[in-house]
């Protein structure tokens, strides 16, 4: 098979996402009062409503919809007041009522779209962008400086709910294949979901990767669910298919299903693309059929031939009365809105002065967002000097430090904000070396003391007395005649070395950036 | 009687929604949704130009919501007291894909 790469030169992918949240933030259930709650005992929280019993009234959940417009409003949607639930044919046993309750053609969010800055590496996957100019669009992306930014259309999002839990037996690892049995439990049923669906805008793996978790992010913000790919709060469905490039019809796609995390959305789109491609080549033929990604095995196999949209027989629900929001209603909600993560880097770049890159991959995880808010909230009248190196910490040291162990609450390491500020402090002061300052950032973190307690302690201080420097730089000329003439004589590199010798002289506790300084001062002279 | 839905079609809607019907059922039933069209045609001898759909018989209802607020649920063997076979405090079904299952 080719690589991603070698089959993007010859054909475009065109790709969809199906994204479903559970809005697990809230205390109770889509249409019943049965509380939501992940790995209760099984059937402990069902009533006739979620069971399906006869003769049960649903009545839906307002928090659910008050979460369904909030998400709207922060994916540029419009929010469509007049809408209905409607009945979806879904005869499987997860479901007891033999269909499920969602949205018909109109859903409670229209039309929206986010933007997504791809650059460095993730750029890559999309060829022939450099070809624009910066600042020049073609058809959904915009050039920039180092990448572009892909504009994705969001066709809607809809108001469902979830299916039960289903354990098959007697087939071996819970596989469905060869079981002869089945375990029911209906706790999930009716968990309110959401369910985004995006324009085929999405052109790369790394593309839909970012969507999705630009939307996590999103959602996180908002506060209307956990998002945990791993537990299935939050889930992606793929749609892809290929066309030759310069074509503008659609080829046959696929639908690729059980994606739990980002890298294996990233690695099954990324498979798709190049088995399509390859059997494209061959004169073979692409099914409209569901796939499912096996990651330890690497490829995708057939789930099902998808079946055609009229098997669902969707009508308007008879037990559930239409909507007609009033604009009080999408104004209270409206005013619920928190600063989203784009508005953040935005505030980030405006009031610190970051970079737009820092200021990005700022936002993009809770633990770097707080603990640079609160690091500067510290640092008070000094926070726009020491942002620059507060975000270096927390991009670098502070996410090493939290994605080398699983699952750390960083603001519930002896590394606090207030430390942070302390350490870029004397970092700033030149008290300690940027390579002492990784030291003392461990310590933080294993002795629970503060930094200048512990640059104490140590005696890590450096020297950056001018006139004890000023000595040893004149013992290590005095020392080397020979390199200072070859120094003279234009071997201006030769610079490295003298400091190296002051530094071992004054065992790596002379300020580097002073020596520097004082040497080039007197070896020019 | 006009003949609006034939046997076959019967068959397919039983099918879908999971009812078996014999076939003297099935001839009956055919009889018997045909009779019911045929008693909505005057609907179809009114002008509907323009009118919009009634979806909901509940006339003027809309916006019908409830507060976030748990309700006691059935108990755990309540829930299960009406499943025909159970087991480890699940419903116990029979497997829905038969023999093979996904290919
Ligand atoms: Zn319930």
């Amino acid at each position: 098979m080719k690589t991603l790469e070698e089959v993007l030169q010859d054909w475009e992918a065109v790709i969809g996402l199906e994204v479903h949240c559970e809005l697990t933030k809230l205390e109770t259930k889509m249409f019943c009062g049965c509380k939501l709650e992940f790995g209760a005992p099984p059937n402990t929280h069902t009533c006739p409503v979620c069971l399906g019993l006869p003769g049960a009234l649903p009545v839906p959940n307002r928090a659910a919809i008050q979460s369904i417009v909030l998400a709207g409003l922060a994916t540029n949607c419009d929010i469509e007041k007049h809408t209905m639930f409607y009945r979806k044919g879904y005869m499987y046993p997860d479901m007891a009522k033999n269909f499920q309750t969602t949205q018909g053609p109109k859903a409670f969010c229209m039309r929206g779209h986010l933007d997504l800055t791809v650059d460095g590496r993730g750029a890559k996957e999309r060829l022939f962008w450099e070809d624009l100019a910066e600042g020049e669009t073609s058809e959904n992306m915009t050039r920039t400086a180092d990448g572009y930014v892909a504009h994705v259309g969001i066709t809607r999002i809809h108001m469902e709910e979830d299916a039960g839990k289903m354990v098959h037996i007697g087939g071996g690892e819970g596989r469905i294949a060869g079981a002869t049995h089945s375990l029911v439990d209906y706790n999930r049923a009716g968990t309110p979901l959401i369910e985004l669906v995006t324009e085929p805008d999405l052109r790369t793996p790394e593309e839909a990767r970012l969507f999705m978790h630009k939307l996590r992010q999103i959602f996180l913000t908002l506060g209307i669910s956990d998002c945990s790919m791993e537990e299935g709060s939050l889930r992606a469905d793929g749609n892809i298919s290929l066309r030759r490039r310069g074509s503008k019809e659609f080829g046959t796609k696929t639908e690729l299903k059980n994606i739990n995390s980002f890298k294996n959305l990233h690695d099954g789109l990324a498979y798709e693309i190049c088995r399509q491609a390859e059997v494209l080549e061959e004169g073979g033929k692409i099914y409209q059929e569901t796939r499912h990604w096996d990651p330890s095995k690497k490829h995708t196999i057939v789930m099902r031939v998808k079946e055609t949209a009229d098997d669902y027989r969707m009508f308007p629900d008879p037990d559930l009365a239409p909507y007609d929001l009033s604009d009080e209603f999408i104004e209270r909600v409206r005013a619920k809105l928190p600063e989203l993560p784009d508005q953040k880097a935005a505030r980030f770049e405006r009031d610190y002065g970051l970079s737009s890159y820092d200021a990005r991959h700022l936002v993009e995880h809770r633990f770097t967002t707080e603990f640079f808010e609160e690091a500067c909230a510290e640092a008070g009248d000094r926070a726009k000097e020491l942002a620059k190196p507060l975000a270096n910490l927390a991009l670098n040291d502070i996410s090493a430090y939290v994605n080398a162990g699983e699952g750390i609450d960083f603001s519930k390491t002896a590394f606090s904000p207030a430390r942070g500020v302390a350490l870029v402090s004397l970092l700033a002061e030149d008290v300690i070396s940027s390579k002492q300052a990784k030291e003392v950032f461990a310590a933080v973190l294993e002795e629970d003391k503060d930094p200048d307690a512990i640059v104490e302690e140590r005696g890590m201080k450096q020297v950056s007395d001018t006139g004890a420097i000023e000595a040893v730089i004149d013992e290590v000329l005095a020392a080397n005649p020979d390199k200072v003439a070859a120094y003279k004589g234009g071997k201006t590199g030769l610079i490295g070395f003298f400091v190296g010798q002051c530094m071992k002289a004054m065992k790596g506790q002379g300020n580097p950036k002073l020596i520097n300084e004082l040497l080039a001062k007197k070896l020019d002279a | 009687m006009a003949q609006h839905v034939t046997e076959r079609d019967v068959r397919d809607i039983a099918e879908y929604a999971r009812i078996h019907l014999d076939p003297d059922e099935i001839v009956q039933m055919t009889v018997d949704l045909n009779s019911i069209i045929d008693s909505l045609k005057p609907i179809t001898e009114y002008d509907l130009e323009g009118v919009v759909p009634t979806f909901h018989p509940i006339g003027s209802l809309s916006n019908v919501m409830r507060e976030d607020v748990e309700v006691t649920s059935f108990t755990q063997e309540e829930a299960l007291s009406n499943a025909p076979a159970r087991q480890d405090d699940c419903f116990l079904i029979p497997s829905i894909l038969g023999e093979g299952g996904d290919r």
